[in-house]
């Protein structure tokens, strides 16, 4: 289960060096747009490139553009594959645009419209699998991508998440009180919110076997996923943490690890979901390790997040630096907080992401 | 500030028309919380509703202040006035 | 599996499933859903009425229910299913996939039990199959 490739495109640009370049010089993509003047707030980190289409479409766009960054050390695809891809709205637009007498095919703006669309690109006789699992998508992809390699199904997967801009996400989450009027400030004690982002992010997985075989070059390895649900309230998290604490030592198990380097944190901003974090890792963990959440920078990308956090992840072990947890001031908890870009090596980091109706989840990836 | 009593029946009956475990006769200062069965989602519904029907929208600084049915109509005859 | 059955319109899917008489253990199980378009209807009506009323005056309540794996929260919730929470989306592939996670976790121990379910939804119909595996 080790990764070869990867690939993004974000607010912050789509190019990964690029990308992580502004992450560490503390750039934030968020910023206010002329077309959401009459939603309650219009503040969101959107991706500011003519190369993409506008509306239904614009999904497809962004994934085939990670994909195609991902499989650039690939060699030729053959034997058995698979198109894992995480998305929680789909084609967001296709679904806006029928409510105003558009006529999208249903099965063009469904969120398994991305994985038919890569595989018809690049493998037709791909496995195709579509996680609708909320803003927990993208761990769930890459993380049963890379264990249905493990148990022998499959020699490679493109692995990922994808969501274009929602206008019904960013009128919803305003609506739901959830959304800051300025600043994303994960865990800050004056934190009033998230903020609504758009991207994409996918990996190339293969098994053990076939990196040796054609020597390519190890990129990282995802090597646990951990998996709950509250089963609580359609979008408020347990306040004990339960759920969460139970995917992050589920996750833990299976990679067979007992400690992380960095913690790659959901961090959305929101008050009761950054608390329930904070809470669940500490009963995990007797010493909390360093923890950011990177959506103070990027925003929230929802379907997309937890893919894009992956590669993060996968470049900070590169590159022994880990990001900051963007516009924290004044940390409401007693935690190790990367608060500038901290070099250091990290040979294994945890990803957590969690999602409406109480999904819980976390990913163990680890140096190659 | 006077509490109107034809508007407070009107808010109980519409929180009650969202959320029918509410009681019809909750007191106008029992906080609008899981104590009276008010659930987050339940409050912010109501609150979209008054919204539309008084015709002006409930600022997020303002928000917090909505704990009550008493400081709920109140907040409503400030703004409508 | 068990079904096709129709959901009527006043219920909601966690309660139809529950007074089908399905017995789920005490923690840990896991659910696993199928659908092709759960939360599309409610996605494009939330869209409608958000333009009817002003944008500003949308209902924040229907929001989540726009999401595809909203029916798997509400089944999880009055089901009390709480391990490994599964939507995939597609049409007999998806199905597929879903009975296949499921004896994957069974046969790794993951989940002690796991409840399988397909959502089909027509404009205005929902229609459910399931199966409870262990």
């Amino acid at each position: 289960m080790i990764v070869t490739g990867y690939g993004l495109t974000t607010a912050l640009g789509n190019d990964p060096e690029q990308v992580f370049h502004r992450l560490i010089s503390g750039q934030n993509a968020a910023r206010p747009w002329d077309d959401l003047n009459d939603f309650p707030i219009s503040i969101a980190c959107r991706i500011d490139d003519p190369a993409y289409p506008v509306g239904a479409g614009r999904g497809r766009a962004l994934a085939l553009d990670a994909v195609n960054q991902a499989l650039c050390s690939a060699g030729q695809l053959d034997g058995n594959g698979g198109v894992f891809v995480g998305s929680t709205m789909g084609e967001s637009a296709g679904f806006e645009e029928n409510a105003l007498g558009g006529e999208h095919a249903i099965s063009e703006i469904v969120a398994s419209t991305f994985a038919d669309h890569i595989a018809d690109e690049v493998y037709p006789s791909a496995r195709r699998v579509t996680y609708g699992t909320a803003c927990a998508a993208g761990n769930y992809a890459i993380g049963n991508a890379a264990a249905a390699i493990r148990r022998g199904e499959l020699d490679w997967a493109i692995a990922g998440g994808v969501e274009p801009f929602s206008k019904i996400a960013q009128l919803g989450f305003a609506r739901l009180r959830a959304m800051t009027p300025d600043v994303c400030r994960p865990f800050d004690r004056n934190r009033r919110g998230m903020q609504v982002a758009e991207g994409a992010a996918f990996v190339f997985l293969e098994s053990d076997a076939r990196v040796r075989d054609r020597g390519a070059e190890p990129l990282a390895r995802i090597t646990g996923l951990g998996l709950s649900c509250d089963a609580f309230h359609p979008t408020a998290p347990r306040k004990d943490a339960r759920g969460v604490v139970k995917a992050v030592r589920d996750a833990m198990a299976h990679s067979g690890a007992s400690d992380v380097g960095w913690i790659s944190a959901h961090g959305t901003g929101t008050g009761p979901s950054d608390a329930a974090e904070v809470l669940a890792l500490g009963e995990v963990f007797s010493q909390i390790p360093p923890v950011s959440s990177i959506k103070g920078a990027l925003g929230h990308a929802m379907g997309a997040a937890a893919a894009i956090e992956a590669v993060v992840a996968i470049m900070a072990m590169e590159r022994n630096v880990i990001p900051a947890n963007t516009n924290l001031e004044d940390p409401e908890f007693d935690l190790d907080f990367v608060l500038e870009p901290r070099e250091i090596k990290v040979d294994r980091i945890l990803s957590c992401a969690y999602g409406f109706g109480g999904l819980n989840s976390a990913l163990v990836l680890e140096r190659a | 500030m006077s509490i109107d009593i034809d508007l407070l029946g009107e808010l109980r009956a519409e929180l009650h028309s969202i959320n029918v475990e509410v009681p019809k006769d909750l007191a106008a200062d029992a906080p609008l919380d899981d104590t009276a069965g008010v659930d987050s989602l339940d409050l912010l519904e109501f609150v979209a509703r008054l919204e539309f029907k008084f015709g002006f929208l409930v600022p997020d600084e303002d928000w917090e202040g909505l704990t009550t049915l008493a400081t709920i109509a109140d907040y409503i005859r400030t703004r409508v006035e | 599996m068990r079904g096709p059955g129709t959901i009527p319109n006043w219920q909601s899917i966690g309660d139809w499933l529950s007074d089908q008489g399905l017995e789920v253990g005490d923690s840990g199980w896991g659910l696993y859903v199928a659908t092709e378009r759960s939360g599309g209807e409610e996605a494009v009506d939330f869209w409608t009425d958000a333009h009817e009323r002003g944008l500003a005056f949308s209902n924040p309540r229907a929001f989540p229910t726009t999401i595809v794996n909203a029916l798997a929260g509400e089944i999880s919730r009055t089901l009390g299913i709480d391990g490994p929470n599964y939507t995939f989306v597609g049409l007999d592939s998806a199905l597929l996939e879903a009975s296949k996670q499921a004896r994957v976790d069974l046969d790794e121990a993951r989940v002690p039990g796991a409840l399988v379910v397909q959502i089909d939804e027509s404009p205005g119909q929902r229609h459910v199959k399931w199966v409870v595996l262990s």
